[in-house]
């Protein structure tokens, strides 16, 4: 606590001596240096945020979009907010609190959802999810140019034992503890295990993985990311923009996961690599044989796919939505049939589905058994199997590796892929006999099941004879409502008794007077219906009142999902002692890198600047989206712009609309120049999802095309964001996990001597 | 007194963020044809900033709008007809926007981004929408958005010009406002003054300004005359085109589609009643600060019964009246008297009007409570980011001290609310300073805050029954009309003229007016 310079005893010298203090760490005097932002404003602004809060019983709320946490420190910032609201009693209060608003992630007919999408109707357990950002750090080799020593960023009054300086082996160590998911998982294919052990006893199974893992005969995939079988071979990409928009570091996908023409100015660390995984000097280029893109549109990632199916858009098809802006449940429906060829995403997958189904009957004929791992999941019993935040390490022989326990959990999953198809066109039967939920609660639908079939209908005979019929969207649509608690009052009255029986808590009357509402596609295509409380979310609100996080934890007193089942301003795991992030601290930002000594040269320019560089999300897209459009091209000046202050501009003589260059290790980009007093000196902006499709020339560094904005970026791993197996810091599937930060960013800006489209 | 009734609409600045979706819904119902490339007949600009088409506002340089003579009487700026014959300006017009204040349109080779790999990935590039060549871009309908290139346009702005101050160049102090702009369907229009062929006319029923297609000659004096520069020219058709107010849904009682769309829900459509024969000595008002209140002066009390009982007299229907008697527009306007008229020192009387943005105070509140001591804001008003100079030369032809009044009104409401929401006394006699009672400010908070679609829009339909003979459009529209092709009589004019000879694409071009058939 001395950190905060609160006085704790009568004559403490590292107290501070007042707000005024700026030479005491975290005064609003202190912090004038680091934000610019007056000290008496700060002062102003907790105080009305405080009484505020105190006049209205809580009722103060943090709004808070995408921005603050791109930045590599932004859990720092983040937990220092939500503690200002826990202090001032906000959280859990209708009107108050922690609105976050990043994504569309609310999916509020989750259970439906979930049974259908991964597969769980008919088998549970089977799908693998990882989060992007540790996948790509790998895929595209970006581990192998971090130049991010974690030694400069830890506490210097703890240390734990076999520590690391390089962000890859925090990762490798979140692999191995089952801390953090990671496919491919081995260096072996994962269906060939039982026929090499000539078993199919998971016991058995688990036994000779473990004594492989130990003898060094068997490795996790990720050590070695260039090691043929475990790169990435094909790719669907479906919904997303990635080779360009979504990418963080796109210079790198395009060089290591696609070989093509790329502006990477970076070359692999010579002399910080990590210890624990395989260094190939031979540097992979085009991991990827086949790309396969659903688009509307030629943006970048179908210009880079070997395939690219025409996608439906969203007045082409039927669909649901649902977001954390709003509490309702939204119908999308067909203005007109999907233009020429184009087909919806469910109609899409169901021709790949049933043209795989064929192909292996000849190939695949028979049922493999797929070896598959899973991380310490939250609301598992994993998520306490590594107690007291201790690492123990299996592979340094501390402790014995035990799967779901000290590392990875194993199981076998049977898979029937000639069934693939038939699977796909009908609601599986194991949504009759086994539970929905999530958060930890659960509860049968088998009534849901039934009459579902009297909803969407079934088939009459075949492989799928007596199942509900999932052949059409719209009937999916149809069985996520009716299979959810969001959505159908029974569902929810059944998910407020589980979660009832498993706190003791007095709960059902939440839902109560809702059990008879149960949407349907057409209900809601009348009138978008705002969902039902469920415990699967935190809301305790009802007679009206706006869904509110947390509030069935204020409210009611249901535990938090944490470990000592109440809002944490501590956290004791080793991880965050050893970056001293046990309470919320202030970190800088990564320092100004643009260039490596060891990098591609960059002949100087007479007039350059470096200055931050920052991708806020634009007006004129939504991420990718529309990007493109002739009308939001038109209504602002048509192509890659960056934004620069009049000083900076003035310092590269620079002036409004004539073209620059930036570039940093990562890569390039050439862009007109927005010159505004809007932007403070020493900053720019290029707006989030300029894509590098439209209006790019070449860059003079590289000769090549510049790139989109993502071409500066680059991931920067955190590593207590990697913390698992402990209560809140498990991984959960969309929730949990490093995040792709990009705005601890510096680029070189110059004026683009020439303007180049082509090689002519 | 001569009653008219004027649909007319008021835009709530406070809630403008900017998004521009009036203007793509506005043009892609209306303007997405050849020859309208570059019309946006709605539009938002960002403040300070030139506009579109570049410094519209710059009358010295277009020549737009009414001016008084030497006689104090009312005068187009350009000059009356006989000047414009006198002086040939009937073939030669200079005071007029040409291609390069709009913006030339483009388009991108789109198609190039298909066929075969090549060495470099190739680029859709900028494509004139004119010539078909590729070009350069350095103008667009909405250039300087956001203060982009202030360090041009911040100075360009002439509604800058005569404010006095360090804010130029200066990021501590810089501000920006939104301003959507549509045609003012003017109580005085200056393009209706101007058109030497009696194209463009004022309805009479609802007092949208239109240009009659068919009498168009294309001279293009109206573009002069307008000094909002909403009036636009079609090189396709060489004929005027405008902002229609969408008629054909105020027809139906449905609003405007840039207010359909309006995601901030900042616009409000209403009837006013108004005096016509007091219009004339309204616009030769000599004081420009005053003009504000002398348009504000032609409107009537719908509830008079003197009012109600001349506008009967005068044509008036009583859905029409009714309609007045709710209009948000006579509530912001002229009871609360804070919405203002864009540049009334025109004198075209306008009738699109604007409550002004609330914005950060810059250095009185800080370190005091201001919730603790709301008188604050007497000060503070002066102190507001965007400075109230501005403000009164958009909106007031400078009358500062109007626009204040407005803005403690919208301040004082929001701390009386938020005294009221959260459980805290407020002194009735803060209220009494601003000319708010407890009651008109929480009528204030609904209509500003929370009204619905029917508060918003309060639109009388047409009176059909007064243009048409209804017994004999029955079953006009039916089967035996379009020849049995299922087509609506409109449509088989096309079929008449292909049938003519005319090319079915002439044929479409023809009969086709931006989304509205005409026969």
């Amino acid at each position: 606590m001395a950190q905060y310079g609160i006085r704790r005893k009568k004559m403490d010298e590292l107290a501070a001596k007042g707000y005024d203090d700026a030479d005491s760490l975290f005064t609003p005097a202190w912090q004038e240096k680091v934000t610019g932002v007056k000290p008496e404003l700060v002062v102003q602004i907790a105080q009305e945020f405080a009484q505020n809060a105190a006049e209205t019983h809580g009722k103060s709320m943090v709004i808070i979009g995408a921005g603050v946490n791109h930045w590599f420190n932004s859990d720092m910032t983040y937990r220092a907010v939500i503690n200002m609201l826990m202090l001032t009693g906000c959280i859990g209060v209708q009107g108050g609190g922690w609105a976050h608003y990043v994504g569309q992630e609310k999916l509020r007919p989750a259970e439906g959802w979930a049974n259908i999408s991964f597969a769980n109707d008919w088998q549970p357990g089977g799908a693998r999810q990882q989060q992007g950002t540790s996948f790509f750090y790998f895929a595209s080799d970006q581990w192998k140019y971090d130049e991010i020593d974690n030694e400069g960023m830890k506490s210097p009054i703890k240390t734990i034992k076999d520590t690391f300086k390089h962000p890859a082996d925090y990762q490798q160590m979140a692999i191995r503890l089952g801390w953090m998911p990671s496919y491919p998982q081995f260096d072996r294919s994962s269906l060939d295990f039982t026929k090499q052990y000539g078993t199919t006893d998971i016991k058995e199974v688990s036994k000779k993985v473990v004594q492989e893992l130990k003898d060094g005969s068997l490795h996790f995939a990720a050590e070695a990311p260039d090691k043929e079988i475990n790169e990435p071979k094909a790719m669907f990409i479906w919904r997303s923009n990635l080779f360009a928009s979504s990418g963080k570091g796109q210079e790198y996908f395009m060089k290591h996961i696609l070989g093509a023409e790329n502006g990477l100015l970076a070359k692999q660390s010579e002399n910080f690599k990590p210890k624990d995984m395989e260094w190939d000097e031979e540097s992979v280029t085009g991991k990827l044989d086949l790309a396969v893109d659903f688009d509307f549109r030629m943006v970048t990632t179908p210009l880079y796919s070997d395939i690219v199916l025409p996608a439906a858009t969203w007045y082409e098809k039927e669909d649901l939505s649902s977001t954390d802006m709003h509490p309702f449940i939204h119908p999308f429906n067909k203005a007109v049939d999907p233009l020429w060829e184009s087909q919806s995403d469910w109609q899409a997958f169901k021709h790949i589905a049933k043209e795989f189904q064929g192909m292996a009957k000849k190939y695949l004929a028979e049922p493999q058994y797929d070896l598959k791992t899973q991380p310490l999941g939250h609301d598992s019993m994993g998520e306490i199997s590594q107690p007291l935040g201790k690492i123990k390490d299996w592979k340094r022989g501390e402790i014995e590796p035990i799967p779901g326990k000290t590392m990875p959990s194993l199981s076998l999953v049977k898979r029937d892929y000639t069934t693939i198809y038939d699977k796909y066109v009908a609601l599986g039967p194991n949504t009759r006999s086994g539970k929905v939920g999530a958060n930890g609660y659960s509860y049968s639908v088998a009534d849901q099941y039934d009459e579902l079939k009297d909803i969407i209908g079934t088939y009459d005979d075949g492989p799928d004879e007596g199942l509900p019929k999932l052949d059409e969207d719209r009937n999916v649509a149809e069985a996520i409502l009716h299979l959810s608690s969001a959505s159908n009052g029974h569902v929810a009255k059944k998910a407020w008794e589980s979660a009832e029986e498993i706190t003791g808590k007095s709960l059902a009357d939440i839902s109560a007077g809702q059990t008879e509402k149960v949407m349907t596609f057409a209900k809601i295509t009348a009138q978008p219906s705002e969902s039902i409380p469920t415990p699967i979310f935190s809301s305790a609100k009802h007679n009206g009142d706006r869904y509110s996080p947390f509030s069935v934890n204020i409210e009611r007193n249901v535990p938090f999902r944490t470990l000592t089942g109440r809002q944490q301003f501590y956290l004791d795991h080793e991880i965050f002692q050893e970056y001293g992030e046990e309470l919320a601290t202030y970190k800088p930002t990564l320092p100004p890198h643009v260039l490596g000594p060891a990098d591609t040269k960059v002949e100087p320019a007479d007039k350059e600047v470096t200055l931050r560089y920052l991708t806020p999300h634009g007006k004129w897209n939504i991420h990718t989206t529309y990007q493109d459009n002739l009308y939001m091209l038109t209504l602002f000046r048509g192509g890659p712009t960056v934004w620069l202050s009049l000083d900076d501009a003035k310092k590269i003589d620079v002036k409004d609309n004539d073209w620059v260059e930036l570039y940093n290790k990562n890569g390039v980009v050439t862009a007109r120049a927005v010159v505004s007093q809007r932007m403070p000196d020493g900053t720019m902006y290029m707006y989030h999802a300029q894509d590098m499709e439209i209006e790019e020339p070449l860059s003079t560094i590289t000769g090549n095309r510049g790139g989109s904005h993502n071409a500066p970026t680059q991931i920067h791993v955190k590593p207590t964001q990697m913390v698992g197996g402990y209560a809140q810091l498990s991984y959960g599937f969309n929730y949990y996990g490093p995040i792709g930060n990009q705005r601890d960013l510096y680029v070189n800006v110059r004026k683009l001597k020439e303007v180049k489209w082509n090689e002519s | 007194m001569k009653v008219k009734a004027q649909i007319s609409m008021v835009l709530n600045l406070d809630k403008c963020i900017g998004c521009h979706t009036c203007s793509v819904t506005c043009k892609q119902t209306w303007t997405n044809r050849p020859g309208a490339e570059y019309m946006w007949f709605n539009n938002v600009e960002t403040r300070p900033g030139v506009g579109y088409p570049k410094k519209w506002e710059d009358e010295s340089h277009y020549k737009g709008g009414w001016k008084l003579n030497r006689k104090g009487k009312l005068e187009l700026r350009a000059g009356n007809k006989l000047n414009k014959v006198a002086l040939a300006k009937i073939f030669y017009n200079p005071d007029m926007p040409n291609l390069d204040d709009y913006y030339e349109p483009w388009t991108y080779d789109y198609q190039t981004l298909f066929g075969k790999e090549r060495k470099h990935q190739p680029v859709a590039r900028a494509k004139s929408q004119i010539t078909g060549e590729y070009m350069k871009l350095n103008n667009g309908p909405n250039w300087d958005d956001d203060l982009a290139g202030s360090d041009r346009s911040f100075g360009e702005d002439p509604n800058m010009q005569s404010i006095e101050s360090d804010i130029k160049g200066n990021f501590e102090k810089t501000f920006m406002m939104y301003l959507p702009r549509l045609c003012e369907h003017c109580l005085n229009a200056a393009c209706v003054a101007s058109c030497p062929s009696g194209a463009m006319y004022k309805r009479d029923e609802d007092g949208i300004v239109l240009v009659d297609q068919e009498r168009c000659r294309g001279w293009r004096f109206c573009m002069t005359g307008c000094p909002y520069k909403k009036v636009y020219f079609n090189w396709k058709t060489n004929k005027a085109e405008k902002c229609t107010f969408c008629y054909p849904r105020i027809e139906e009682g449905l609003p405007t589609v840039c207010s359909e769309t309006c995601v901030g829900r900042i616009r409000y459509i209403g009837v006013i009643l108004y005096d016509a024969d007091r219009v004339a000595a309204a616009c030769e008002e000599p004081d420009d600060t005053k003009l504000y209140e002398r348009q504000l002066d032609l409107f009537l009390d719908p509830n008079d019964p003197e009012v109600i009982a001349q506008a009967q007299a005068d044509g008036v229907d009583m859905e029409t009246i009714r309609c007045a008697q709710k209009s948000p527009i006579y509530k912001m306007a002229v009871e609360q008297k804070i919405a203002f008229p864009l540049h009334p020192e025109y004198r075209t009387m306008p009738m699109v009007w604007y409550v002004p943005p609330l914005s950060p105070i810059m250095n009185y509140f800080e370190g005091k409570n201001s919730i603790k001591y709301p008188e604050m804001i007497f000060p503070a008003i002066n102190e507001m980011r965007i400075p109230v100079e501005y403000l009164a030369n958009l909106l007031t032809g400078g009358n500062t001290e109007v626009i204040k009044n407005a803005l403690y009104k919208l301040a004082m409401m929001r701390l009386y609310m938020r005294a009221r929401t959260s459980g805290k006394d407020f002194d009735p006699e803060k209220l009494d300073r601003v000319g708010l009672t407890e009651k008109s400010a929480t009528s204030l908070y609904r209509l500003l805050a929370i009204a619905k679609y029917d508060d918003r829009f309060v639109i009388p339909k047409a009176k059909k029954e007064k243009v048409e003979h209804v017994e004999d459009e029955q079953g006009g529209l039916g089967y035996e009309a379009c020849n049995g092709c299922s087509l609506a009589p409109v449509h088989g004019s096309v079929l008449r003229k292909a049938k003519a000879g005319e090319s079915g694409k002439d044929a479409y071009a023809e009969s086709f007016y931006g989304g509205i058939w005409r026969d």
